[in-house]
């Protein structure tokens, strides 16, 4: 029998000890991006937003729209606009996604995860004018309705809308909801449902007491995800819009690019709330997501 | 806003839990037809279809056209154009160093939180969640009252003007490359890969770019592929501070010659759908994509 | 009347056959195995008598009654997957519960069965903890629980042993027996693991791609194998060729050495058959020992010792005395022989030891079933006992 030769252990402990300190180096450039372009930036907000604009002095004036929030109407219409596209984008999508998943098979899968992959990031300005080369005063289906008799516009749909941006932002929101979705239903398990069947569940008790209370977290943590981009969105808007509908992104855009309307101030209170917003769907969505996978990945 | 797409996880096997599978079952009786796709299914799949390529379709029919008939001629002048060339040109600049800055640092940054200080983790992932609910309007104001134009650090008339952007984009898809690299890394065993690396001689950056690199093509893939497009197609950074890129040139042009303005809509999203191809081919070519479970199997 | 039938069952998916004419009679509360590779077919059988797939041909009956077009939440059975399938989002308590809701049975008399199931599967102490809670065995025991608390006229269980730690594997397939056995329900068990099925078994079922290569008892499996898959596939089996010299009296031909062998009647004269004897039937004797009366005898060099625990397995590669005989042209010829461990130093490795047949005892089999054998399973070189 021949033994076979032992090999020398891989450093010594003060090689290691060294090799901890070069290690951390290399985390440096991240820590350099992260601190000038992204902490130094809200530090930047936070203090801003305390001070007035033109004094320059510590001040809670910026915040007075906490008071009554929904009076603001920026707030209000921003509200409108994001539940609406993320109920009309989750639902949409959630359908879209099972159809996905109960095709079965594997080439309609993938080329409906890179088909919504393109489609998810086909927002912003592009989405904007093909929207308006679509549904505008003469876009093409416009036209095609007017031709089977239905006239949009006189029933008082106008693109340049909350209503129009809700119609836009779900061209996004669908995709983006299938994306998120799609695990979580492929992560259903068969036997799930065979067990509850030959236990003697019809199709709905199996929804009912499985499927269902198993895909609330997923989906709520999804719709959250909707909502947090629906509300933050700039740029469909704004292409869409020329900045004339009246939602949170676009008055803080009129805020610091305004020649009148100038109160960096009041865009970082205003910036403030928004990421607050965010914030509270993200970390609901950290929240759910954790419950999830305990369900989902044995 | 341009919405970044996030990529799904590893996926385990199909199911219908909506109508149809008994139903076909029964049907299909005595034929052994049990498995095909439900009507319903490929109904669903049909209209979405068709949803989604109208405005597409929209764009191309009002583009390629003169208003009366069929011409390509919008399509020639907008490519001809001097702005579009200019502007198409700073975007894909801007795109390919930010995706490369993002590898080159968020690898070998999640490689070693997750190696050597796992106690970073929770810091290092709260950090790159923190992006996410900072969207680009939000960043974009504190990023212009700290250099911007009225900013005590004026970046934007020095010659370090780039870098603005560049790190406001790094920032921005820091969520999505963070993550895509990370879960790939996860998804590896790579303790065991480093210490089998070490064991055979190989020094840290050798082991990283040797064996962990490879190991994690399809996270990178993934992450290029996020950084890439969500950096071609960005708007708010841009525009609200002044940089002439792609998305910013598409606004002005649409609004002064539309039909040229739409057709270049259409070369827009052709060059984000060449991205999204491109990338996912060279993801299913490269040798080790198979995401490798951890664990007994 | 039987509890169930499967009658001329055949099921292909696409181009691949899975089960093809499958016929089998399950008496009330018998325990019976379909064992078999993967690929076999045992699944997809069982899975047909469940009612999640359809046969192409054939009928599931139970009691006497055609149920083949009756949906799985009809049938009244009880099924463990392989994987436990626990609903993720119930307690254990809630789990076995589940069938009993879907029935609306009262809240009382599903209180009164759940606490009397826990108990009797020793649950009781984790009967609110979740699934992603609990250990691989309890929740298995969860899963057997749920599926009789129905009160199923029959029991399915597919593989349920086969994601348990091989500790637990022991302790929990004793206990289906038992359960079983108290219950009386009348269960298929689908298994790759032959201890396992051998061990608690009334009768076993060997599959082989997709049809059944034999029923039996375990003792009839083991011991008395009718076809050559069966005997490779079934513990570790010894095949030596001999020619039958005469297929009328039983008479076998080896080395130039004629043996009554009462397995061989009824075979071919001239054929060329197969001598099965298990490992642990062979003694070896001192090399210098004469052939016994009547017997076979064979000498070989111990190439290798396998320590197997309360037994060793000596290799023996066969010494030939000749070499004109035409079977000697055949691969070099290999012996398992099983001996007590604690005898295995009196036949150290490179040693000769000669090892006598009892070919009076053994089945023969002829070497045209050759073409039903898997390959590397059967061949003259014995494999190691499946784990």
């Amino acid at each position: 029998m021949r033994s076979l030769t032992a090999r020398t252990p891989a450093g010594a402990p003060t090689a290691a000890r060294s090799r901890g300190g070069r290690a951390a180096l290399a985390l440096l450039p991240f820590g350099v991006l992260i601190t000038l372009f992204l902490l130094v930036p809200t530090v930047s907000l936070v203090w801003g937003s305390f001070h007035d604009s033109r004094t320059g002095a510590f001040t809670f004036v910026n915040y007075s729209y906490l008071e009554h929030p929904l009076d603001l109407v920026p707030f209000a219409n921003s509200l409108e606009l994001s539940l609406a596209s993320t109920i009309l984008g989750g639902l949409v999508g959630l359908l879209i996604a099972q159809a996905i998943v109960s095709s079965r098979r594997p080439f309609i899968q993938e080329i409906a995860t890179t088909f919504s992959s393109v489609a998810a990031n086909f927002a912003g300005v592009p989405l904007a004018f093909a929207f308006i080369a679509t549904l505008g005063v003469n876009g093409l289906l416009t036209r095609t309705l007017l031709g089977a008799g239905i006239d949009l516009y006189s029933g008082g749909f106008k693109l340049y809308s909350v209503l129009g941006l809700t119609v836009v932002y779900a061209y996004w929101e669908i995709p983006l909801m299938v994306l998120v979705m799609l695990p979580p239903l492929q992560a259903m398990k068969p036997a799930w449902r065979e067990a509850a069947e030959i236990l003697g569940a019809s199709r709905w008790q199996y929804l009912r007491s499985v499927a269902i209370p198993i895909l609330m977290t997923p989906f709520i943590s999804s719709m959250l995800l909707l909502y947090a981009n629906a509300f933050g969105a700039y740029a469909t808007a704004y292409a869409l819009t020329s900045g004339f509908v009246s939602i949170v992104p676009i008055e803080i855009s009129n805020l610091i690019n305004g020649d009148v309307n100038y109160d960096p101030g009041l865009a970082d209170a205003l910036a403030i709330g928004l990421a607050v917003i965010m914030a509270v769907c993200i970390g609901g969505r950290a929240i759910l997501e954790r419950r999830s996978t305990r369900w989902l990945s044995r | 806003m341009s919405s970044p797409s996030i990529t799904g996880e590893a996926t385990e096997e199909a199911i219908a839990i909506l109508p149809g599978v008994h139903a076909r079952e029964k049907a299909a009786r005595r034929t052994g037809h049990a498995r095909r796709t439900p009507v319903w299914a490929i109904l669903v799949l049909l209209v979405s279809a068709v949803y989604f390529l109208l405005p597409l379709y929209a764009t191309a029919a009002f583009g390629f056209s003169t208003g009366k008939h069929f011409t390509l001629q919008p399509l020639w002048d907008g490519l001809g154009d001097d702005g579009f060339h200019t502007s198409l040109w700073l975007s894909l600049l801007y795109s390919v160093v930010t995706t490369i800055l993002a590898l080159a640092v968020v690898a070998p940054t999640a490689y070693l939180v997750e190696l050597r200080f796992p106690r970073l983790r929770a810091t290092v992932e709260f950090l790159t969640i923190l992006p996410f609910v900072i969207p680009p309007i939000v960043l974009v104001v504190g990023l212009s009252s700290m250099y911007g134009i009225n900013s005590p650090v004026n970046l934007i008339a020095s010659s370090l003007a780039p870098v603005l952007l560049i790190g406001g984009y790094f920032v921005l898809t820091l969520p999505f490359t963070f993550r895509a690299v990370d879960n790939a890394l996860r998804a590896v065993d790579v303790k065991m890969l480093s210490e089998a690396s070490a064991s055979l001689g190989a020094g840290p950056l050798r082991t990283f770019i040797r064996v962990i690199v490879p190991s994690i093509s399809l996270g990178l893939v993934s992450a290029a592929l996020l950084a890439f497009t969500t950096a071609m197609g960005e708007f708010t950074l841009a525009a609200l501070l002044g940089y002439p890129t792609f998305p910013v040139y598409l606004l002005n042009v649409n609004g002064f010659q539309p039909r040229m303005g739409e057709a270049l809509v259409l070369v827009s999203f052709l060059i984000t759908w060449a991205g999204v191809i491109a990338l996912a081919a060279v993801a299913r070519r490269t040798p080790g994509t198979q995401v490798v479970r951890g664990g007994p199997m | 009347m039987s509890r169930l039938e499967l009658i001329d069952i055949n099921k292909r998916f696409g181009g691949q056959v899975a089960v093809s004419d499958f016929n089998l009679t399950v008496e009330d509360g018998e325990l019976v195995s379909f064992l078999g590779p993967s690929g076999c077919g045992k699944t997809t059988t069982l899975r047909i008598t469940a009612g999640f797939e359809s046969p192409d041909t054939g009928a599931v009956m139970v009691d006497g009654v055609d149920i083949t077009d009756l949906p799985p939440n009809k049938r009244g059975m009880g099924m463990v997957f392989q994987g436990y399938a626990l609903f993720p989002n119930m307690t254990a308590a809630e789990n076995v519960e589940f069938g009993l809701v879907v029935r609306n049975r009262p809240i009382a008399e599903r209180r009164a069965r759940i606490a009397e199931l826990l108990e009797l599967f020793g649950l009781a102490h984790v009967s609110t903890s979740y699934p992603h809670q609990m250990s691989g065995g309890q929740q298995q025991r969860v899963a057997l629980a749920r599926a009789v608390a129905i009160e199923p006229g029959v029991l399915l269980l597919d593989e349920p042993l086969s994601a348990v730690d091989a500790k637990v594997r022991e302790e929990l397939r004793t206990e289906i027996r038992r359960m079983v056995t108290q219950l009386g329900v009348t269960t298929i068990l689908v298994t790759h693991d032959q201890s396992e099925a051998l061990s608690i078994s009334d009768r076993v079922v060997v599959m082989n791609r997709g049809a059944i290569e034999e029923v039996g008892t375990p003792a009839q499996i083991y011991a008395e194998p009718r076809s050559a898959f069966t005997a490779g596939f079934i513990g570790a089996m010894n095949e030596i060729p001999v020619r039958v010299i005469s297929g009328a009296l039983g008479l076998v031909e080896r080395d130039g050495r004629r043996v009554a062998a009462p397995g061989a009647v009824g075979l071919l004269d001239g054929d060329l058959a197969l001598l099965l004897v298990r490992p642990e039937l062979l003694e070896p004797l001192a090399s210098s020992v004469a052939a016994l009366n009547g017997d076979l005898t064979m000498t070989g060099n111990v190439e290798v010792q396998t320590f197997l625990g309360a037994t060793t397995r000596l290799l023996l590669r066969e010494v030939r005395a000749r070499t004109d005989d035409p079977m000697a042209m055949s691969s070099t010829r290999r012996l398992a022989v099983d001996v007590p461990s604690a005898n295995a130093g009196r036949w150290p490795a490179g040693s000769e030891i000669a090892v006598r047949i009892p070919v009076g005892a053994s089945r023969v089999i002829s070497d045209r079933s050759a073409a039903s054998r898997q390959v590397g399973t059967t061949s003259s070189y014995p494999v190691a006992p499946n784990a």
